[in-house]
């Protein structure tokens, strides 16, 4: 009898507990109504996101690495390794580099993808701020991300 | 002998066919480095950009909906009870108003779950109409923490 009643007090404190949060969908809901995603957001490490747009078919067209604070530039060629191995990138093909007093721009050319960085200055610092992988034979979903 | 020749071709071309998009990830990829998304986007009906961004356990916390072609009230909230029908949104708090004109201007509703806040622009309007046309809107959920609030 004991038991019985501990349970249906759980089983009501349970429900009750997640009354507030039952109006609030999960991924799975919104996939089920729109299909897949266009761009999906990942923390990869504290305070840097890398914001991923797909393809129709649903292959990563471009990757964005933003950092929320300036990062040393091999915080981002070690980030850069993680998402696009160098295997994977194909040959060299140029190589760009922009630059004024405080901002950059680095554009390096592959066979399969184009990988750009911005560097900054804020302040005395000087460092990363984001990096752009573009995969040259994959067509984002959204025509603005081309 | 024709049949074994013609799989070993098809079986030669296939990874050929595929070798230029072999090297870019697919959504799953990136959940098994990175886990679950801090934020999806989508392109819901009518040219609409739809971000979400969730908690730590994955529910939505905040939704950001925002219009390539500006809408008028009425069709703007049948987009809105798609994505949040009014029974999931508890009762009706209060809500709040702000105009910079006679068509533009923002405004608020609380409800027990969620707030809807929204921003409307002359951008459109039609002869006649006594209201702007709503450009962009943002729900958030009551209670529940997004993942991304630190990185904004």
């Amino acid at each position: 009898m004991f038991q019985r009643s501990t349970s249906i007090i759980i089983v009501l404190t349970v429900l009750f507990l997640s009354l507030p949060f039952g109006a609030a969908q999960m991924s799975g809901d919104w996939r089920k109504h729109y299909g897949p995603p266009e761009a999906e957001r990942y923390i990869v490490r504290d305070a840097i996101t890398i914001t991923v747009f797909y393809s129709g078919e649903g292959r990563t067209c471009k990757a964005v690495i933003e950092a929320a604070k300036l990062q040393p530039p091999n915080i981002f060629e070690d980030l850069l390794n993680e998402v696009t191995p160098p295997s994977t990138r194909g040959k060299r093909v140029r190589s760009i580099g922009l630059s004024s007093s405080a901002n950059g721009l680095g554009v390096r050319e592959y066979e399969r993808v184009t990988i750009s960085l911005i560097t900054t200055a804020q302040g005395d610092a000087k460092g990363v701020q984001s990096a752009t992988i573009q995969w040259k034979e994959v067509q984002c979903k959204s025509p603005k991300q081309n | 002998m024709f049949q074994k020749w013609t799989i070993t071709l098809i079986s030669l071309l296939l990874p050929f066919l595929f070798l230029p998009h072999a090297f870019s990830q697919v959504s799953s990829d990136w959940q098994n480095h990175y886990g679950l998304p801090a934020s999806e986007r989508y392109l819901i009906h009518d040219g609409i950009i739809m971000t979400v961004f969730y908690s730590e356990e994955g529910r939505t916390c905040k939704l950001i909906l925002e219009l390539a072609k500006p809408q008028p009230p009425a069709s703007f909230n049948r987009i809105l009870d798609e994505i949040i029908p009014l029974n999931e949104r508890g009762k009706e708090i209060h809500s709040i108003g702000l105009s910079t004109g006679p068509f533009a201007g923002i405004s608020s509703v609380d409800y027990e779950r969620v707030r809807i806040a929204s921003v409307s622009s002359a951008t459109a309007v039609a002869e006649g109409a006594t209201t702007g046309n709503i450009i962009s809107a943002t729900i958030y959920w009551k209670g529940v923490q997004c993942r991304l609030s630190q990185h904004k």
